[in-house]
């Protein structure tokens, strides 16, 4: 018995390359929201005694400003939060300001800084500024704790006027 | 004596192997194979393969970012996609290849900046045959190629999504204050299958 083995050629090696397309999107985003409940009432306490002051001071720090930004590189490289009044005004003799408290949360990027305690008035004014790409995370406990103090201004007690009491809105704006 | 040719030729294909038979004999005629007896040859190919796919349920043109946070204090909110599966077939050569690696690259666009580029591809599922390859890891995708499957011998994965290895994208975001917003930037993703 002979045997022999016959030759063959190799098939050759199929194609061992494969490519896909992935897509990222960053797109252009600036806002901002303001967490808590709807209304909150502060008022300073009448006296109990002839002869003393009403209390010169109350003090509310149930918001939280929650909001969330993405940077233009050239076109729009910050951006801060801005203050005012919208409806309605604090009434004579009293002073409204708000301070936004440090940022604390679950949120991730270049969050911005408080400029500290605020009057707030009919003209926007910057609560917050320098703000990076960032999102703050939401809802209570994420972004900065509103702090809203209603303060006598001693000065100008003689302007009280009990007839005078308000409801103000505050609106916050994100803007560079 | 009557010399009686037969010429036998069997084709057999069973997954990626060739098996061609031939035989040759002679025969002295009288049907009991007393002859001159048989020349018998056996020609056995394993042909060198290696090919790799990419499979989805969907498109495996696939898109990751931000989608526009519909409420301020969201981030990213489309960071992961395990969408994308990875088949091969991988015959081994002994002395030549004796295992493949699989690599995966950046071929072309880059990524954003303030952003990292993650994949990872999973153990393989149980489909298919043979020594599959198993993971190295969540890799960070450059422009040069990085093994994301090793140690792959005679294999394959079985064909499909849901079959072989799962390819886990993720976006890392760690450097998020440094991310401008920009026109969708488009990345092509090559998968090679190598020694």
């Amino acid at each position: 018995m002979s045997c022999c083995l016959t030759g063959f050629t190799q098939t050759p090696a199929t194609p061992s390359t494969v490519s896909h397309s992935l897509q990222i999107q960053i797109p252009q985003v600036s806002l901002v929201n303001v967490i808590g409940n709807s209304h909150v009432k502060l008022a300073l306490q009448a006296p109990i005694e002839a002869g003393t002051s009403i209390t010169t001071i109350d003090v509310d720090s149930s918001f939280w400003l929650n909001y969330s930004f993405i940077k233009g590189g050239v076109t729009q490289s910050k951006n801060h939060i801005y203050a005012r009044i919208a409806n309605g005004y604090v009434p004579m003799g009293l002073s409204l300001s708000v301070y936004a408290k440090p940022y604390q949360g679950i949120g991730l990027g270049g969050f911005g800084i408080s400029v500290g305690a605020v009057t707030l008035g009919q003209n926007e004014q910057r609560v917050i500024e320098n703000i990076s790409s960032c999102f703050t995370g939401t809802g209570i406990g994420n972004g900065h704790q509103l702090v809203y103090q209603l303060k006598l201004d001693s000065e100008k007690y003689d302007l009280l006027d009990f007839e005078q009491s308000q409801q103000v809105s505050v609106v916050y704006t994100i803007s560079d | 004596m009557t010399r009686i040719l037969k010429i036998l030729t069997l084709s057999v294909v069973l997954c990626l192997c060739t098996i061609q038979s031939f035989a040759q004999g002679n025969s002295n005629g009288n049907g009991n194979g007393g002859g001159n007896g048989y020349a018998f040859g056996l020609g056995v190919n394993i042909p060198e393969v290696s090919i790799i796919a990419l499979r989805s349920n969907q498109s495996t043109s696939i898109s990751l970012g931000l989608d526009g946070p519909a409420e301020a204090g969201l981030g990213a909110t489309n960071t992961m996609d395990s969408s994308i599966w990875v088949n091969y077939t991988f015959v081994k050569g002994k002395n030549t290849r004796p295992k493949a690696k699989i690599y995966a690259k950046i071929g072309s666009g880059s990524v954003p900046s303030g952003m990292e580029l993650n994949v990872e591809a999973t153990n393989a599922t149980s489909h298919g045959k043979g020594n599959k390859g198993t993971s190295t890891g969540e890799i960070t995708l450059t422009s040069s190629d990085q093994a994301i499957i090793e140690n792959i011998k005679s294999a394959n994965t079985g064909k499909g999504a849901s079959q072989g290895h799962n390819l886990v994208y993720s976006l890392d975001l760690s450097n998020y204050n440094i991310v401008n917003y920009s026109a969708p930037v488009v990345l092509t993703i090559v998968y090679t299958i190598a020694e």
